[in-house]
């Protein structure tokens, strides 16, 4: 599958994947595949977290602090909209030439 | 043990004189504190429809439950008092480490009420509190005053102090700490009106101790980790929050031309990453590891060769786009100034706009601008209106009133342009983009306010931003969340990936109040202290012909907006009748009698 990433908020990853947007290949058909594949390939799990890696404590009854997204989901402060429209859930099928906008959300400032 | 200190310190200007009062227990699972505990005092305290810059009117300082502690972005601090701009409450934030100073001292809450008879700053420090001249500080900007008072005091003094525009009240000043301002509302406004120039504190002794300290510390290890490889504390440690200004514009929430567009040419020139070229070093707030801020060196004006932290941005919006500016240096300095002379960049930028807008009108000409010829992206002209606001001189003796009172002055046309809510202009989130938005500010009990209760889910496009049913209830809810977040003071940048569950955990080990536990509490507590707001404003005589929008939001489709091009809010009281259900409050906008019981709040019906 063959799609353009475009990074909003996400510094370290875009300096990793340089052009923006970038064409990228990856195996799979979803975003789920997509992101896995990016945070493989591309992530440093120190610097940047596009699925829940930590915050699957709380969420497994451990009562721990952090309310990201359980392990494999996707992060609750990343959206990832189809061509600039509607966020996509994780198991959303890409088509090839789909861009892919990921937006760190903030609100305030 | 507790990370609550139980006392408030209360400081008579009038008399120059203090004292010590303990804050009962309850208090705090009423009210948490911060924001909620401001409220709640000035509520009981302030008489209905004193004037907001008279000896009558008190300031609030306050920290949260968790300032103070291990716990990363909860150690800014609060002023709550009745607003000059809109004569309804408002609460302002802001960082720096003078609220930890306030706890170590031994307070929760600082009030200061009455008006000393001359220039005058506090100091607190282990001998108590001493009133002295502030003859010589009259006048200096904020930097300034912070340094004069390091060396008299010590290298360890931290102040909150004003600048030249709130001395000369200027109506929407700041209060300035470190290079931190709790800027909205005009609460810098209120302290010059009672002659004090600057509070300076020396650190005390106390240290916030846990009530149940191992499992303190392992919630604050557990948060640092996540917040570690949290995507939006990386996204703000680097890039701040400039670097929404792009995602904002491509949805039409950025306001361009006083809030008559929602794209501008040339924004490449002020994306994220255009500031974070020029970042030259971090700041931010004590206990967070997120420091969302960025120095960056002035080039022109009085601040020009040195660092400011900024912009932020509602700063890039406000001094920017929204006055056809898409300079990044120019905003850098413009910031600036406005700090030197100690304005809100929002209500500065807004009421420069009104100001271009009724120039390009023909309401105002030459004659009054001093002959300057506005336009938009007229950089000159602009730095000239901020100059006049920051001095009160010229037309900034009537732009530093703010728009809705200019407007009063100006008449006719004029009011057409003022954009604001409740008298406080609005922030940089266009409410015809997002119909959320527009029923959050409308219903603010502080005005125009981007933090009041945001919607999220319209903001992340999970919700459709341009729909005007069914929104009523979420924003309630987000106002309940935020209000909680406000009175623990949880940053919004500095808490990237926590929840109401996260604060109860941490709150339950912190103070051993088991009832704030509860996530159901907590939400509780939230909407009880929105309703007193709202109790404290209906008082004052405000009500649902007040919860509304400008005419511009309401009747002229906007413009250059993408897909929000063409947008009103034209249905705005459906969203109201909404909301006010999902409160309980009567059609006009009234807390209920039975609601206020369930809130413990009957005594007020």
């Amino acid at each position: 599958m063959r799609v353009a990433v475009k990074l909003v908020g996400f510094p370290d990853l875009q300096a990793r994947l340089g052009a923006d947007p970038v064409d990228v290949e990856f195996d799979g058909s979803t975003l789920g595949d997509l992101l896995r594949w990016l945070q493989r390939t591309h992530g440093d799990p120190a610097h940047v977290r596009l699925l829940g890696a930590h915050g699957g404590a709380r969420a497994a009854g451990a009562g721990g602090a952090g309310a990201a997204g359980a392990d494999g989901q996707l992060d609750p402060d990343i959206v990832v909209l189809r061509n600039g429209r509607h966020p996509l859930p994780l198991d959303a099928e890409l088509s090839d030439g789909d861009l892919l906008t990921l937006v760190v959300v903030v609100a305030g400032g | 043990m507790s990370t609550i200190a139980g006392k408030l310190l209360r400081i008579d200007l009038t008399t120059g004189t203090h004292r010590e009062e303990d804050i009962p227990r309850s208090h705090f699972a009423q009210f948490l504190s911060a924001r909620g505990l401001g409220v709640k005092y000035l509520y009981d305290e302030l008489a209905p429809g004193i004037e907001p810059l008279s000896p009558e009117n008190k300031l609030v300082l306050g920290i949260g439950i968790l300032g103070g502690t291990r716990l990363q972005g909860f150690s800014k601090w609060s002023v709550v008092t009745k607003s000059p701009m809109t004569g309804t409450l408002v609460r302002s934030f802001v960082g720096g480490n003078f609220g930890v100073w306030m706890k170590s001292a031994g307070y929760d809450q600082i009030i200061i009420e009455g008006m000393a008879a001359s220039p005058t700053y506090l100091t607190l420090d282990a001998e108590g509190v001493h009133h002295l001249d502030a003859a010589d500080l009259t006048g200096l900007d904020p930097r300034e005053t912070q340094q004069r008072l390091k060396a008299r005091h010590g290298v360890r003094t931290e102040a909150a102090c004003i600048g030249l525009a709130g001395e000369k009240q200027v109506r929407y000043a700041v209060i300035t700490a470190g290079e931190r301002t709790a800027s909205r509302g005009g609460v810098g406004t209120v302290m010059g009106s009672k002659n004090l120039k600057a509070i300076a504190i020396q650190p005390g002794k106390r240290k916030p101790m846990a009530h149940e300290p191992a499992r303190f510390d392992e919630l604050a290890r557990q948060q640092i980790a996540m917040l570690r490889t949290n995507p939006r504390r990386k996204a703000l440690n680097t890039l701040g929050t400039p670097y929404i200004t792009t995602v904002l514009m491509e949805k039409g929430i950025l306001p361009v031309r006083n809030f008559r567009e929602g794209s501008i040419d040339g924004i490449a020139a002020i994306t994220g990453d255009e500031f974070l070229k020029v970042k030259e070093a971090p700041a931010g707030c004590y206990g967070c590891m997120t420091r969302c801020g960025g120095m960056r060196t002035v080039a022109s004006g009085p601040y020009r060769g040195t660092q400011i932290d900024g912009p932020e941005y509602e700063s890039v919006f406000a001094l920017g786009p929204l006055l056809g500016i898409a300079d990044r240096q120019f905003i850098i300095d413009a910031n600036a100034v406005c700090d030197f002379y100690g304005i809100d960049t929002i209500s500065a930028g807004v009421s420069v706009a009104f100001a271009v807008e009724l120039f390009e009108r023909g309401v105002i000409g030459m004659q009054d601008t001093g002959g300057l010829a506005l336009c938009w992206g007229d950089r000159l002209g602009a730095m000239a209106l901020l100059e006049q606001i920051g001095r009160r001189e010229g037309l900034g003796e009537l732009l530093g009133q703010g728009v809705k009172r200019a407007a009063e002055v100006l008449g006719g046309a004029a009011r057409d342009c003022a954009v604001h809510i409740k008298g406080l202009e609005i922030p940089g989130y266009e409410p015809r983009a997002v119909k959320g938005y527009g029923l959050s500010m409308a219903t603010s009990n502080i005005g125009g306010n981007h933090m009041y209760g945001r919607p999220r889910d319209e903001l992340a496009g999970k919700v459709d931003p341009l729909t005007e049913v069914g929104k009523g209830a979420s924003i309630a809810g987000n106002q309940k969340a935020q209000a909680v977040e406000d009175s623990l003071i949880a940053c919004t940048f500095g808490n990237s990936g926590l929840t109401l569950e996260d604060y109860a955990g941490f709150l339950v080990a912190a103070t051993g109040i088991a009832e704030l536990g509860s996530v159901d509490e907590l939400t509780r507590i939230g909407e009880r202290i929105v309703c007193l707001e709202r109790c404290f404003n209906v008082r004052e005589g405000f009500g649902r012909k007040d919860d509304t929008l400008p005419k511009r939001m309401l009747t002229e489709p906007l413009e250059k907006a993408g897909p929000a091009s063409g947008q009103t809010v034209a249905d705005l009281d459906t969203l109201l009748d909404e909301y006010y259900q999902a409160l309980g409050y009567t059609p006009d906008g009234v807390p209920s009698p039975d609601r206020l019981a369930e809130l413990g709040l009957g005594a007020l019906g």
